[in-house]
């Protein structure tokens, strides 16, 4: 069930088409319309292919729908120009990729502070909000290892660290335990618990039967063939 | 801003091993252009003084195809010119010094007569008394340093045709125009010069002609050569284009260095405009997902670019500076002299073309900032998703 209170993401009727008129054209999201209300976690669900990426990637204002509209804290992200959705991602969302998206050759730190640089922040500040999260998701021993010498769960919490260092009101997560083992993924669950505990509005694009039926989820919508199952 | 220009550097020394490579490259086609050039340019400057400082029409008497002394006794025929205003008779001629392996040039003045060069003028007019009373020379700095080397710091001993030794004293030192005549000009009074090289009262080495308007120089020059067959007459505009193609000449040996340079530079840039690395550009589709806007990941690469750049061109231009003003150019300076010792050696005098290293830096670095740019523009502005999918 919906909560109650303010719609922290709409999505109106989006479609998206890629490669519209072109033989290889591809229908990735047909008319698909829901709300996730603030500090709500909301499971999409559904097998590869069926269009929960593309969501994502339009909630995150990556990307344009063909049709419909995105709207984000009563913000109509999806008619946003390219800087104005550059500065939504960096000051509402945090993403947390599918394969983590780390910069190889940078370091832990460096990773983490990516997001805030554009910002005018000195180095002490972001020395500060650096270490607050590294602390939160045990990889501050890790601060000075280049992310390419990462093990895998260490690559997973600098990911989340990064994607909450600016301190988003919503995080986005892509197949977040894709790539790990059973373990790592029973740890993201408990990452996923403690930003929930803290007010954000969580989206999780998964096809991992772990996220199902969970206690802490409020919503799960389901998706084939880029449309919502029972709509 | 900050943050934005410490994650450029950041990213060259990242990717130290091919911004490296660049950055040689760069370094290397600057320094050779500017040291060619800085060379050049003070070389050019340096002849051109020389040049100038010249008689407008020079006469020399030629027997069997070579130059020979010239009867004084032509001087006032070829003064009688219709444009003349001047015909002097020139006594001077190289004496090479075995023990420091060079040869001095050795220019006559009429102490108490007309010369045909201001700063030979001022010369003979300052030591007048001195030239007329006493076998005396007036040296350049360095012919005076060359002397003082060879425990010669006071008078030197000529060797006369005949085997016979001539005392001159060293009167003064001579200011010369040119760094090139400092070091091999010697002064004396015209009847010393003769017993030094055992000339005889009537004849001179050639005869100087001026001639106030430059327009009548050829007709003049056609006038003598009608009257005397026998002699060759050289106005100032036949010895600069004779400079210039011994000049444009050797300047074509650094052509060919400079297309080798300009061809490895353009492979860079043809490396850098056909495209990003596919690590470059997923890294600019994580920047563009995490909340950097073009401008900012455009800021990135602009500074990426300027500091490789001008950094490589600012230690090139340094570099060339002292390579060629300070250590005087190795190997460069002798390409465009020649090897020969029979001249004494020296020094480029500090002269900048500032043209030069302007043109030099519009034809590297903002064509470098650019190449980088447009393909990280092209990259940064296609979807994030569609890059780090």
């Amino acid at each position: 069930m919906q909560k109650e209170g303010l719609n922290m993401v709409e999505v109106k009727g989006v479609s998206k088409v890629f490669n519209a008129g072109r033989p290889n054209e591809m229908t990735a999201l047909e008319d698909v319309s829901f709300a996730v209300g603030e500090g709500e976690l909301v499971i999409l669900k559904g097998p590869s292919g069926s269009g929960k990426s593309t969501l994502l990637s339009l909630i995150a204002a990556l990307q344009k729908p063909t049709r419909g509209e995105v709207v984000v804290a009563n913000e109509p992200v999806s008619r946003f120009s390219e800087d104005f959705a550059a500065l939504y991602r960096r000051r509402k969302i945090g993403f947390v990729f599918q394969k983590f998206n780390l910069i190889p050759s940078l370091s832990v730190y460096e990773n983490i502070i990516t997001p805030l640089l554009p910002e005018k922040l000195d180095e002490e500040a972001l020395k500060e909000r650096a270490q607050r999260v590294m602390e939160t998701f045990a990889i501050a021993h890790k601060a000075n290892e280049p992310a390419r010498n990462l093990s895998g769960g260490e690559q997973q919490r600098t990911a989340i660290a990064r994607a909450l260092v600016n301190d988003p009101p919503i995080i986005l997560a892509d197949e977040p335990t894709a790539n790990l083992d059973a373990d790592l993924s029973h740890a993201f669950l408990s990452y996923v618990g403690q930003m929930k505990e803290e007010g954000k509005t969580v989206i999780i694009a998964t096809h991992d039967p772990l996220f199902f039926d969970l206690a802490i989820t409020d919503r799960e919508i389901a998706l084939r063939n880029g449309k919502m199952e029972g709509a | 801003m900050k943050n934005l220009f410490a994650f450029a550097l950041g990213s060259l020394l990242r990717r130290g091993a091919k911004n490296l490579f660049i950055f040689v490259i760069f370094f290397l086609m600057v320094f050779v252009l500017a040291s060619v050039f800085m060379v050049t340019h003070a070389l050019k400057k340096e002849m051109f003084t020389t040049l100038s400082a010249l008689p407008q029409i020079t006469v020399q008497r030629i027997v069997a195809g070579r130059q020979t002394q010239i009867g004084v006794e032509r001087v006032e025929r070829i003064a009688r010119i219709l444009g003349v205003s001047q015909a002097l008779p020139r006594v001077w001629g190289f004496y090479y010094f075995p023990r420091a392996g060079v040869n001095y040039s050795i220019v006559g003045l009429e102490s108490f007569g007309q010369q045909y060069r201001a700063d030979l003028q001022k010369a003979a007019d300052l030591y007048v008394e001195k030239l007329a009373a006493e076998d005396v020379m007036i040296v350049g700095p360095g012919v005076k340093k060359s002397l003082a080397e060879h425990f010669y710091p006071e008078s030197f001993l000529f060797v006369k045709p005949d085997g016979s030794l001539k005392k001159v004293r060293i009167a003064g030192v001579f200011k010369p125009q040119t760094v090139l005549e400092s070091n091999d000009l010697i002064l004396m009074e015209n009847s010393l010069v003769r017993e030094i090289f055992g000339m005889d009262e009537s004849m001179a080495t050639d005869i100087v002609v001026r001639v106030p308007n430059k327009e009548e120089i050829p007709t003049v020059a056609r006038k003598i050569r009608e009257i005397y067959p026998d002699t060759r007459v050289i106005t100032r505009e036949d010895l600069r284009i004779s400079y210039q193609n011994v000049f444009d000449y050797k300047s074509g040996i650094f052509l060919a260095l400079f297309i080798v340079a300009v061809f490895t530079f353009f492979i860079i840039l043809y490396d850098k405009a056909s495209g990003l690395s596919s690590e470059e550009k997923r890294e600019i589709g994580i920047l563009k997902a995490l909340g950097w806007k073009i401008g900012d990941i455009m800021r990135v690469k602009f500074f990426e670019a300027a500091v490789i750049s001008l950094t490589a061109y600012l230690l090139a231009v340094t570099t060339a500076l002292a390579y060629v003003f300070m250590a005087q150019a190795p190997l460069l300076k002798h390409l465009f002299t020649g090897f020969s010792v029979l001249k004494p050696s020296f020094a480029l005098s500090f002269s900048v073309d500032v043209g030069t290293l302007a043109l030099i830096f519009f034809v590297t670095v903002p064509v470098y900032i650019a190449a980088t740019l447009i393909p990280s523009w092209k990259a940064a502005t296609l979807d994030a998703d569609e890059v780090i999918r």
